[in-house]
């Protein structure tokens, strides 16, 4: 894969040109780096002051699985939607396969390493680990596609 | 394949490790074995040795050793 | 996909079960498919939900759909258990073709085993007669699973 010059230190609004994920949907703070076509890593912090905290649980706050896959997702599109030619592309997941070690509660600052695997036509794989203070707290390997490229390599019906 | 050998795999199988670290291995001691773990681990014996183990024996399980030692009381001698 | 009016479940009756709420909280109705480890859940997706401005196309965000599944799963095991906490060990999913906002969700979940506080299991969900994705799931009913695990 070609060289591209890394990213770093880019903010929500920043992080917003590259990938069509909006409020309240958007899960990440900072993208502390960027590789395009290689890794990524950055954060989000965790507040009560969240829309799903009050209902998963009203007694147990916690980050529910999904908005967890959904936060590594993001920082993991962050590998290939830096490739120039992909930047702003709307992207879906394909598969994802995750793992959850421990809960994360409000209050809790999220570090996420992400790692692209390959990405050809379209269609990109890899993984995204969740930290909290150093220790691993959860993981999802994932495809992901980009309709609009991936779309053009699959063959029309007559 | 001898009782040992049944034992020791249900642990290398369950935890991802090799046989010689079982020796000595206790609850928490590695990340594989947290309460999901233990759960995988129970089952794994259970299904080894076709005895299906009382909750007291599940929660006293707790090591390797102390598997081998309640594993006794199901008739399986090591 | 019927809903046998007979067993079905509405969201009040839902909530007695799982503690999910608003705005996290993503089945319509469910019907328990009496005799069997099998559970029918439907999930209608609106405009008027908060999750729409977030997209700039008119597609439900996977995230979403994925825990549309796993919500109607959690009927499968929590029938027996009302009202418990839960805990998501791991999940895997396969999402084969978008959702979108107006679409109706059909959900397909299946138990395989439920020991010791450890549920596995399936869900499948179609719009109309399509199968649009699919999960696997693990998880943990902890109130339960923790009389077993050693104390320290």
């Amino acid at each position: 894969m070609a060289e591209y010059q890394t990213l770093t230190n880019l903010g929500p609004i920043e992080i917003q040109q590259y990938q069509q994920n909006r409020f309240p949907c958007f899960f990440i703070d900072l993208i502390e780096e960027a590789v395009p076509g290689k890794s990524a890593r950055g954060y989000k912090n965790f507040t009560y002051n969240e829309w799903f905290f009050p209902a998963h649980f009203e007694d147990e706050p916690n980050v529910p699985g999904f908005v967890q896959i959904e936060t590594m997702a993001q920082v993991f599109l962050m590998t290939f939607l830096t490739i120039p030619e992909n930047k702003g592309k709307k992207a879906a997941a394909v598969t994802s396969k995750a793992q959850f070690k421990k809960k994360i509660v409000p209050g809790d600052k999220l570090e996420i390493k992400a790692e692209l695997y390959s990405y050809s036509r379209g269609l990109a794989r890899g993984k995204s680990v969740g930290y909290l203070n150093g220790e691993v707290t959860c993981s999802v390997e994932l495809t992901v596609a980009i309709p609009d490229i991936m779309n053009s390599f699959i063959p029309k019906a007559d | 394949m001898s009782n040992l050998e049944k034992y020791i795999e249900a642990f290398t199988t369950t935890f991802d490790i090799k046989p010689e670290q079982t020796s000595g291995l206790k609850y928490q001691d590695i990340e594989a074995w947290d309460s999901v773990g233990h759960m995988g681990l129970v089952a794994a014996i259970e299904d080894a040795f076709e005895i299906m183990l009382d909750a007291d024996d599940i929660v006293d399980l707790s090591s390797f050793e102390k598997g081998q030692e309640i594993l006794k009381k199901y008739n399986v001698e090591m | 996909m019927q809903i046998n009016d007979s067993t079905q479940l509405s969201v009040p009756d839902i909530m007695k079960y799982h503690r999910n709420r608003y705005p996290w909280f993503f089945v319509d109705a469910v019907s328990l498919e009496n005799g069997t480890d099998h559970v029918l859940g439907k999930k209608c997706f609106s405009y008027n939900e908060f999750f729409t401005k977030a997209a700039l196309d008119a597609s439900v965000p996977n995230f979403i759909i994925g825990e549309a599944l796993e919500q109607t799963f959690l009927m499968t095991f929590m029938k027996n258990n009302p009202g418990l906490l839960t805990n998501t060990v791991s999940s895997e999913c396969f999402y084969k073709k978008s959702v979108n906002i107006g679409d109706v969700l059909e959900i397909k979940a299946e138990l395989l085993s439920f020991r010791r506080g450890i549920a596995k299991g399936k869900a499948f969900g179609f719009v109309g007669k399509e199968q649009v994705c699919e999960a696997a799931f693990v998880i943990t009913v902890p109130e339960i699973m923790n009389n077993f695990t050693p104390k320290n």
